[in-house]
C-alpha cells in the first residue's frame, strides 16, 4: 500500500448500452502531483472522470480517496470529499455574478440568511489572490472567456479542493493565460493539492506534468513518470501503431501560384471588436494557413469573410467583383464553405442522419421547385462516404452515433458535396484523434489538387507547417507577417507573433 | 453472469427502440380492439366514419403543430386561431358589418387573411426578435381569442341555410366524409413537404441546431414565419370546417383547448419538444388516440371526465417511454 | 431627471404599474374609493399567489400549465370533504393533495424528464378529469356546518385588509426572501441559467425542480382554498386558463420564460397591471370587457418588445 496516494481507482468497469466504455480500469494520483490523463476521443477518459465527479454510476470496482473506500453517488458528494472539476466548456451560471459563480452552494451567512457583503468580499479577495481584478457584481456573462476561465479555477480552488480535475482548461485560453494558469497549477501542487490534467496538447503535458496515465479503447494501457517517456512513445502508446508516421512532414509540395489572379482578395477587414484591419488573398487551389494566437482575430476574419458578421468595414473582392458579404447564404451562393471550429454547437444536426447532415447545403442545387431529387442525394452521399472514408454502417445512421473524426469527415463532405471554390476551414482537426487527423490533412490537400482553394486556421503549428504553402500570421486582429515555402518553420511563425509583441510593448512603454 | 446480464441488456435496448418507434401504433390497436370487442357496432365503417370526423380538427392541427414543434417552437394560438377564423368568417357571413358584403367567399378570404397575420406576428417575433416562442403565441392566444369576442359581441354566431353549411357535413360518394379526405390531403402533403422538400428538412435542421443551420446557408428567419404561418392557416381550415359543420361560431368553446390537444398529438407521436425531426405517421395516429379515448368512454358508458384523466396519463406515459435515456 | 429615467429602466414594470394606477385614480372617481382597491387586493391574491409560485417554476427553465386545473380541483375536493365536518380535514387535506400532485409533477420533470410542458399539460387533464368525475361539472355544494363557517374565511379582515390578500403578501414575501437570501433560493436561479453547470457545481438540480413544481401545487391549492370559501361552493369548471394568466403575469413583469433571470416582486406589479386594467375596463362600463384581453396582449407585446429591443440593436449595430 503506497501511502503517498491521494487517489486511487482500482478495476473500474463500466457499461453504456452497447458499449463497454471502461473495462477493469486502474487509476492513482499521488499527493502532491500532477498527472496527465491522456487517450483518444472515446478512450474513456470522460467517462473515468465522471464516474469520479459522481456523474456516473460504475458498474463495478473500487474507489479509494484519501485512504478510505468511497462512492460518490452525486456530484455533490464527490464535491464534498475534496473533489473540484473544470470542464473544457466553462460550466458557470452567466446570468448569476461573479461572485455568486463562485459562492452558489455555499455561501457565508449571516443570521438574515445569504451575507452578500460577505459573498462580495471573499469572491474579490479570492480574484486578486489569483491576479484578477474585477468587478465581481455584475453578471459572469460579461466577462470573457479567459476571464471566465479563472472564475472557475478561482471556484474549484476555494473549495479546498484536495483533488482538481482539469478537462481541457486551456482549449479557449490565450499563450500567456495558460502561462498564468500554469504557475498557479505549479503553486498549488506545492501546497499539496494534486491536479488531473486532461489535454490534448503533448506540449502542455510535457511542460506541466510529472505522471501521466494512458487509456485506450476504454482500458488501461499504463501509467509513466513524463520524463521516461518521449513523446513519440506516447503518441504510439495512444494510437497503438508506429508513430513514426504520425509526425512526418512534407513540406513544399505546393506550387507557386503567384501569377493567377486572386479568387478571395480582403483588405484592411475591420470590425472595431477583434479585427483591426487584416488583409489576405487567396488564390485558386492554394492551401493559405492563418496563424496567431487565441483572440487574435483568426475565427473572427472567418466569420467575416463567410458573412456571419456584417459590421465590417474594409474591401472584399471575389473574382475581382467587389462584393459586400452579408448572410452565410449569400457566401455559400459564392462558392463559399466554412467548416466551423466548434463542431457540436455549429457543425452536426446530432438526431439527423448522415445523409441529411451531408446534403443540408447542396440542396438548392440538387432540388426542382423546392422538391429534392433523392436519387442525386444518394450519389452525392455514396461519393463522399467512400471518397473520403467515411465509417458508417449507412448513410441513415444517425450523426451522434459516429465518433468525432467521422462527425467532422461528414461535415467536409457536407461543403464539398456543394463544390467550393473555397473552403475554410476553422480548427479542422480539434478534438479529433491522431489517427483521423492525419486523413483529414490528406484531405485537404486534395481539395487543393482539385482546385479548391483552402483557409487553414490553426493553433497547431505543426499542421500550418505540413499543409499550407502560404502561411498570414495575425495578431491583435492585424496582419504582422507572412511566410511561404521553405521560410514556414515554428520558429519564423512564433517570431512574427513574438516580434511584434515586442514592437507592441516598447510602443505602450 | 455478466454475459447474461449483457444479453439482457441487449433485449431491453431492442425492446425499448421497438416501443419507442411503433408504441403509438400498438396504443392505437389496443384502442380499436377493446372498442371492438366491447362494442359489436365499432366496426360498423359510419363509426370509423365518425371517427374521422370528429378527429378532424386534432389530426390536421397536430400537422401544423409538428412544423412548429419541429423547427423548436410551440404553438398555443392554435385554437384561438381558430375561433378567429370561424368567427371572422360567421360575422361576414350574417352581414353583421355593414362596410363588408354579406359573402361566403369574402368571409373565408378574410378568415384565412386575419389567421395568416396571426401566424406570420408569431413567426416574426420569435425569428427577429429571438423571442420565447411560448410568450408569444401566448400574446395571440390571448388576442385572437379577443378578437373573436369582440367581433362576435360575445355571442354564438349561429347560421344556417347557406352553402357553406353544406360543406361541413358534404358526403362524397360511397359516404365518405369530406373531413376525411382533407385529412389524407393534408397527411400526403406534410409527409411530401418534411420528406421530400428543402422546407421539410432546413425545419428540421433549425430545430436541432439552430446556429449550424443559419452556417449551413438556411435563411432561418424565412422558415420559422413560414412554419408559424403553416400553423395559422392549417388551424384556419380547421376552424372553418368545425363551425361549417356545427353550422355556429362560438367565440368561447370554438377551438378551445385545440392547441393543447395538438400538442399532445405532436408529443405521443415521439417529436422531440426540443425540436428535430419530424415524425408524421405516429403523430397522425396519436390524433386518433387521443379522440378514440373519448369515444371508447362515450361508448361504454363511462363518465366523460375519465377521458380525460386518461388522457394525462397517456401523454406523460407516452412521452416517457419515447425519450431517449442519458443516463 | 436621470434618477427618474434610471427608475424606469431599471422598475419597468413598477413604474408602468404605478403610471397605470395613477391613470385610473385621475379617470374614474369609483377607483379611489377603499372600497374599490379592497376588491382589486382581494380578487387578485389567487392568480398572485399562483403567479408568485409560476415565477419559480419559470425562473428553472420551467412551465406549469396544471394550475388553474388543479386549484378548481382543491375546490372541489374541499367541498366534497365538508361532509366530515372536520375544519382541519376540510382545510388541510385539499392542500396536502395539491401540493402532492405539485409533487408529482415535478417528479415526472426532474426524474422521468418529460419536457414541462407536456407533463403539466398531463397534469391539467388529470386534475381536470378528476373535478369533473367527482361532480358530473355541476358546481358541488358545501354540506354541514361548514356552509356557516367556510365562507366567513374569506370575509375576515385583518385590520383594513383581507385575509386572504394577506395570505398572498406573506407568501409573496417568503418567497421574495428566500430567492434573494437563501441557498436554494439562488439554486433555482442557477438551474435556470445553466442546468449542467449547475448540476456540476453540485446542485441537486433534480431536487431544485421537484421543489419548484411541489411549491407551484401547494399555491394553486392555496388558490382553490381561497376560491372555495369566497364562491362557497366547489368549482369543477372554474380557473379555465388561470395558467395562461399567470404565465403573462410572469413575462409582463419581465422574468424570461428561459429561464436563470428575472424576480417575484415584478411578477407581482404584472398582476396588478393587469388587474387595475380590467378594473378601469369595469368602470368605464360602456366597453366591451373583451377588450380587456386585447389590451393585455397588446401589453404584453410591448414590454416584450421593450425586454427585447435593445439587445436586438446591439446585435445589428
Amino acid at each position: 500500500m503506497d501511502n503517498n496516494l491521494l487517489l486511487e481507482m482500482k478495476q473500474i468497469d463500466k457499461h453504456f448500452t452497447g458499449v463497454h466504455a471502461l473495462d477493469q480500469v486502474d487509476f492513482a494520483v499521488r499527493k502532491g502531483e500532477i498527472h496527465a490523463l491522456m487517450g483518444e476521443n472515446g478512450a474513456g477518459k470522460s467517462t473515468l472522470v465522471k464516474v469520479l465527479t459522481g456523474l456516473y454510476g460504475k458498474d463495478s470496482g473500487q474507489i479509494i480517496f484519501d485512504g478510505e473506500e468511497r462512492s460518490f453517488p452525486t456530484p455533490q458528494d464527490s464535491q464534498n470529499a475534496g473533489i473540484s472539476t473544470i470542464y473544457q466548456e466553462i460550466n458557470l451560471i452567466p446570468h448569476l455574478s461573479v461572485a455568486e459563480n463562485i459562492f452558489i452552494g455555499r455561501e457565508p451567512k449571516n443570521v438574515f440568511g445569504i451575507d452578500w457583503k460577505a459573498v462580495r468580499s471573499q469572491a474579490r479577495q479570492l480574484l486578486l489572490d489569483n491576479g484578477i481584478d474585477i468587478d465581481v457584481t455584475q453578471d459572469l456573462a460579461t466577462y470573457s472567456t479567459a476571464i471566465q476561465q479563472m472564475v472557475a479555477i478561482t471556484r474549484a480552488i476555494s473549495q479546498n479542493a484536495k483533488l482538481l480535475i482539469m478537462d481541457e482548461p486551456t482549449s479557449s485560453l490565450a499563450e500567456d493565460e495558460i502561462q498564468v494558469m500554469f504557475e498557479k497549477m505549479r503553486e498549488l501542487v506545492a501546497k499539496g493539492m494534486s491536479i488531473i490534467f486532461i489535454s490534448h496538447k503533448l506540449d502542455e503535458v510535457y511542460t506541466i506534468c510529472d505522471r501521466a496515465t494512458i487509456l485506450k479503447d476504454g482500458k488501461l494501457v499504463g501509467s509513466y513518470d513524463i520524463d521516461k517517456i518521449s513523446r513519440l512513445e506516447m503518441v504510439s502508446k495512444m494510437i497503438g501503431r508506429d508513430a513514426s508516421n504520425v509526425l512526418k512532414r512534407s513540406v513544399g509540395e505546393y506550387e507557386a501560384k503567384e501569377g493567377t489572379a486572386a479568387l478571395l482578395h480582403t483588405k484592411d477587414i475591420d470590425n472595431r471588436v477583434k479585427l483591426h484591419g487584416i488583409s489576405i488573398d487567396i488564390r485558386p487551389g492554394e492551401i493559405v494557413g492563418v496563424a496567431g494566437l487565441l483572440g487574435a482575430g483568426k475565427t473572427e476574419f472567418a466569420k467575416v469573410v463567410f458573412g456571419c458578421d456584417n459590421t465590417y468595414t474594409g474591401e472584399i473582392e471575389v473574382e475581382g467583383k467587389p462584393i459586400r458579404m452579408n448572410t452565410p447564404k449569400g457566401a455559400i451562393d459564392l462558392g463559399f464553405a466554412y467548416c466551423s471550429e466548434d463542431r457540436k454547437v455549429e457543425g452536426i444536426f446530432p438526431h439527423m442522419s448522415v445523409k441529411e447532415n451531408m446534403t443540408i447545403t447542396a440542396l438548392s442545387r440538387i432540388s426542382k421547385f423546392g422538391v429534392v431529387d433523392t436519387r442525386k442525394q444518394k450519389e452525392i452521399v455514396d461519393k463522399y462516404i467512400d471518397s473520403i472514408r467515411i465509417k458508417t454502417p449507412s448513410p441513415d445512421q444517425l450523426i451522434c452515433n459516429l465518433s468525432g473524426g467521422n462527425q467532422q469527415k461528414v461535415l467536409l463532405g457536407r461543403w464539398l458535396s456543394m463544390d467550393p471554390k473555397l473552403i475554410i476551414l476553422d480548427e479542422p482537426t480539434r478534438g479529433i484523434d491522431v489517427g483521423a487527423k492525419a486523413e483529414i490533412e490528406a484531405l485537404i490537400k486534395q481539395f487543393s489538387e482539385n482546385g479548391i482553394s483552402v483557409l487553414y486556421i490553426s493553433s497547431e503549428l505543426e499542421e500550418l507547417i505540413r499543409n499550407c504553402y502560404r502561411v498570414v500570421v495575425i495578431r491583435d486582429g492585424m496582419n504582422s507577417g507572412e511566410l511561404t515555402g521553405e521560410d514556414i518553420t515554428e520558429a519564423n511563425i512564433m517570431n512574427y507573433i513574438a516580434k511584434n509583441m515586442k514592437e507592441t510593448e516598447e510602443a505602450h512603454g | 453472469m455478466a454475459e447474461g446480464r449483457q444479453k439482457a441488456q441487449v433485449y431491453k435496448t431492442v425492446l425499448n427502440e421497438h416501443l419507442k418507434k411503433f408504441g403509438a401504433v400498438y396504443a392505437f390497436l389496443l384502442l380499436i380492439i377493446i372498442n371492438a370487442i366491447s362494442n359489436e357496432n365499432f366496426l360498423a365503417i359510419n363509426t370509423m366514419w365518425n371517427l374521422l370526423i370528429q378527429a378532424f380538427p386534432i389530426i390536421i392541427t397536430s400537422l401544423g403543430m409538428l412544423f412548429v414543434i419541429s423547427s423548436g417552437g410551440i404553438d398555443v394560438s392554435v385554437g384561438s386561431v381558430m375561433a378567429v377564423a370561424g368567427g371572422m368568417n360567421a360575422v361576414i357571413m350574417n352581414g353583421i358589418y355593414p362596410a363588408f358584403p354579406r359573402s361566403i367567399f369574402l368571409g373565408i378570404v378574410m378568415a384565412l387573411v386575419v389567421s395568416l397575420m396571426f401566424g406570420f406576428f408569431n413567426g416574426f417575433m420569435i425569428s427577429v426578435f429571438n423571442m420565447q416562442p411560448i410568450i408569444v403565441t401566448l400574446t395571440t392566444y390571448i388576442i385572437a381569442r379577443g378578437l373573436t369576442q369582440l367581433i362576435a359581441n360575445g355571442k354564438i354566431l349561429s347560421f344556417s341555410n347557406t352553402p357553406f353549411n353544406a360543406v361541413g357535413v358534404l358526403r362524397l360518394p360511397g359516404n365518405v366524409p369530406i373531413q376525411f379526405i382533407i385529412e389524407i390531403l393534408f397527411v400526403l402533403i406534410t409527409a411530401f413537404v418534411i420528406k421530400r422538400m428543402v422546407f421539410g428538412y432546413q425545419v428540421q435542421a433549425i430545430g436541432e441546431n439552430p446556429q449550424a443551420a443559419k452556417l449551413c446557408g438556411i435563411q432561418t428567419t424565412k422558415v420559422q414565419i413560414m412554419v408559424y404561418m403553416i400553423s395559422s392557416f392549417i388551424a384556419a381550415i380547421a376552424g372553418l370546417l368545425v363551425s361549417s359543420r356545427t353550422s355556429a361560431a362560438d367565440p368561447t368553446n370554438l377551438g378551445a383547448l385545440a392547441e393543447m390537444d395538438a400538442i399532445a398529438a405532436v408529443a405521443i407521436g415521439g417529436t422531440s419538444m426540443s425540436g428535430g425531426k419530424s415524425r408524421i405517421l405516429t403523430t397522425v395516429i396519436s390524433a386518433m388516440i387521443i379522440q378514440l379515448i373519448t369515444i371508447t368512454i362515450n361508448m361504454n358508458n363511462i363518465h366523460y371526465a375519465y377521458a380525460r384523466i386518461m388522457k394525462g396519463l397517456i401523454i406523460i406515459i407516452a412521452v416517457y417511454i419515447q425519450q431517449d435515456k442519458k443516463r | 431627471m436621470t434618477a427618474i429615467k434610471r427608475f424606469f429602466s431599471k422598475q419597468s414594470a413598477l413604474a408602468a404599474l404605478i403610471v397605470i394606477f395613477i391613470i385610473s385614480l385621475m379617470l374614474y372617481p369609483v377607483s379611489r374609493t377603499w372600497t374599490n382597491m379592497y376588491n382589486l387586493l382581494r380578487q387578485n391574491s389567487m392568480i398572485g399567489l399562483i403567479a408568485v409560485a409560476m415565477t419559480m417554476v419559470i425562473l428553472t427553465g420551467g412551465i406549469d400549465l396544471s394550475v388553474g386545473a388543479v386549484c378548481s380541483m382543491i375546490t372541489v375536493i374541499s367541498a366534497y370533504l365538508s361532509i366530515t365536518e372536520n375544519p382541519v380535514i376540510i382545510l388541510l387535506l385539499p392542500l396536502i393533495i395539491g401540493t402532492l400532485f405539485g409533487f408529482v409533477n415535478g417528479f415526472v420533470v426532474a426524474k422521468m424528464r418529460v419536457a414541462p410542458i407536456i407533463s403539466s399539460l398531463g397534469i391539467q387533464l388529470i386534475a381536470r378529469g378528476i373535478s369533473l368525475v367527482m361532480t358530473s361539472g355541476e358546481t358541488m355544494h358545501i354540506s354541514g356546518s361548514a356552509k356557516q363557517w367556510l365562507p366567513q374565511i374569506a370575509k375576515i379582515k385583518v385590520g383594513p385588509l383581507p385575509l386572504i390578500f394577506l395570505v398572498f403578501l406573506v407568501f409573496a414575501l417568503i418567497f421574495i426572501y428566500i430567492l434573494k437570501f437563501r441557498k436554494f433560493g439562488r439554486q433555482i436561479y442557477a438551474v435556470g441559467g445553466n442546468e449542467d453547470a449547475a448540476q456540476m457545481m453540485g446542485i441537486r438540480v433534480d431536487r431544485i425542480k421537484i421543489a419548484v413544481y411541489t411549491i407551484s401545487g401547494f399555491a394553486s391549492a392555496l388558490a382553490g382554498l381561497i376560491l372555495v370559501s369566497r364562491a362557497g361552493t366547489g368549482q369543477p369548471v372554474a380557473c379555465d386558463g388561470w395558467e395562461m394568466d399567470a404565465i403573462a403575469s410572469v413575462a409582463i413583469g419581465g422574468t424570461s420564460l428561459a429561464g436563470g433571470s428575472g424576480n417575484i416582486e415584478t411578477t407581482i406589479y404584472g398582476v396588478f397591471i393587469l388587474a387595475i386594467i380590467g378594473n378601469m375596463i369595469n368602470l368605464q362600463g360602456n366597453i366591451n370587457s373583451w377588450w380587456q384581453q386585447i389590451i393585455t396582449g397588446l401589453l404584453l407585446i410591448v414590454v416584450l418588445m421593450l425586454q427585447v429591443i435593445p439587445s436586438w440593436r446591439k446585435s445589428r449595430a
